[in-house]
């Protein structure tokens, strides 16, 4: 009972909820990018909201099924083909021993999430199936997908499943608004630094991965004579690293950081984030 | 023992707490004893706890309204139940050849020390593990007797063998994992530091005490599994 992987695409793992209470080991929360997309697919075919599926980034892939089951796809909207003819990702898709199932053109956002109806049977690391790639560690093999694996289904089933509400479609507006908080270090910063943090629009970089974005803009200001101790770090946390660029922390952030927080995302906006590409530009939108 | 006193608490992000505490010669084993504490007792809604050099982060699975009944939660905790965590003393293998230390020649190039008095002074002393992080398993371990203090590699080695015992700053580091890293690697470890089959996958915890012993490359050769 398992896909066939035909084509990986170029960054497909396993992820699912995420991997919490384990920070004092250093291990990073991980999970899914875009929650909401990721807990629609799963909703989609009967599953756990935070069961884990896979995340598929910038390029699709294309997967033989080799027992009859139920999946869904969410989040990046891509052209799906089964057996090369064109699908409704509305519903829930049936795959037929042997069917192919493919992923053409990325038409927008950049993760999608392919639920299948009784999960995945990769092993639980520190209680998740999540992937954390650069310490080789959970997920299938503690990697990302590559051509010819075997990805093991725990308990494949063809259900009814629900559609997708018509409104959940990834929308990549001019400028990407994204609510925050003011950063734990921010009476660090002087107060025209804080403005302008709080008052410029950023461009995404091509530098941005699940561990974090760097983010382009006017550089700024780094507090003079600054020194912190590590201290918990979450995804969301803009640092200013000390030329004054800034790097957004995500899903697989080292649990701790020494640089000052200027800001720090609202936890249920990440998941926009997770759909920017490259030359988005983002506006913090800071409550004070 | 002394007594701890919460310093300040300010919110990072809208969903997560972080404690400071005030300086004290407890305050590390205060961190640590009160996360084990919250981790078996978690607050309500608490999703997940970080601990860091001088505070502790308690993260919610929802927005934090009101700060004052985990404030209060985490105050009684610091004035009775938070144990001095449980410390163990382990003795590491460490293999300084060049073979397994690329860092050693330059990083006494950098420093002016020599290669023997580097290594004598860096087997001969006990290190305390402050904390782990920057990846699973990644041992951040103090000395009281350190003369080296080596700024990090301009540019970061895209892997570095799991098992590597490195030093950055004043601090030394064991990387738990194969991974891309930055700090100087002056020798090699052939013990196991992260096995996720077990309850406790990792040899090293936070508070435990740690001295290297030196061993040639044959026997890291054979030691290593």
């Amino acid at each position: 009972m398992s896909l066939s992987i035909i084509q990986a695409g170029s960054f497909t793992t396993v992820q699912d909820g995420g991997r919490f209470m384990q920070a004092h080991w250093g291990v990073p929360v991980s999970g899914f990018m875009d929650k909401v997309s990721a807990q629609l697919a799963n909703k989609m075919v009967g599953n756990q909201p935070c069961q884990g599926l896979l995340e598929i980034t910038w390029t699709g892939l294309e997967l033989i099924s080799n027992v009859a089951c139920t999946v869904a796809v969410a989040g990046a909207e891509f052209n799906y083909l089964v057996n090369d003819r064109p699908v409704n990702t509305d519903q829930v898709i049936h795959l037929n021993q042997g069917d192919c199932f493919k992923m053409g053109h990325l038409e927008q956002g950049v993760r999608a999430y392919l639920a299948v109806a009784g999960g995945l049977d990769v092993p639980l690391i520190a209680g998740s199936q999540s992937t954390l790639s650069v310490a080789g560690m959970g997920g299938y093999r503690g990697r990302a997908l590559r051509a010819g694996d075997e990805l093991p289904l725990r308990k494949p089933a063809v259900v009814n499943g629900i559609s997708k509400p018509n409104w959940k479609k990834i929308q990549t507006p001019d400028i990407l608004v994204v609510r925050a908080k003011p950063g734990p270090e921010v009476n660090r910063f002087d107060t025209a630094t804080i403005r302008q943090a709080f008052g410029q629009v950023y461009h995404l970089s091509q530098d941005c991965n699940r561990q974090g974005f760097r983010l382009i803009a006017d550089s700024l200001t780094h507090p003079t004579d600054f020194s912190m101790k590590s201290s918990g770090l979450l995804p969301g946390s803009l640092q200013v690293t000390p030329d004054g660029q800034t790097i957004l922390a995500m899903a697989d952030a080292q649990t701790t950081g020494g640089y000052p927080r200027i800001l720090v995302v609202n936890q249920d906006e990440l998941h926009k984030l997770a759909q920017a590409r490259p030359h988005q530009q983002i506006y913090f939108f800071v409550e004070v | 023992m002394s007594t701890i006193r919460i310093k300040k608490v300010l919110a990072n992000g809208d969903c997560a707490l972080t404690f400071y505490l005030a300086k004290s010669e407890h305050r590390l084993a205060a961190i640590h004893g009160l996360c084990a504490a919250l981790r078996q007792r978690p607050l309500p809604n608490m999703i997940n706890v970080i601990p860091g050099m001088a505070d502790i982060t308690v993260v919610f699975d929802q927005v934090v309204q009101n700060p004052e009944p985990s404030i209060e939660v985490i105050e009684r905790l610091l004035q009775n139940d938070w144990q001095t965590c449980s410390s163990q003393t382990h003795e590491i293998p460490v293999c300084y050849h060049p073979e397994l230390a690329p860092d050693l020649h330059s990083v006494c190039e950098q420093s002016g020390m020599e290669q023997e008095a580097l290594i004598k002074q860096h087997y001969e002393q006990e290190y305390q593990v402050s904390m782990l992080g920057f990846l699973p398993g990644f041992a951040y371990l103090d000395g009281a007797h350190v003369s080296w203090n080596i700024p990090r590699k301009s540019s970061p080695r895209l892997k570095v063998a799991a098992g590597s015992v490195a030093i950055a700053g004043q601090q030394t580091g064991i990387y738990a994992l194969e991974s891309p890293g930055g700090w100087h690697v002056i020798g090699r470890t052939p013990v196991t530091m992260i096995d996720w089959g077990q309850t406790q996958p990792m040899l090293l915890n936070p508070m435990d005490k740690v001295r290297f012993k030196p061993i040639e490359l044959e026997a890291f050769k054979a030691l290593c599994p």
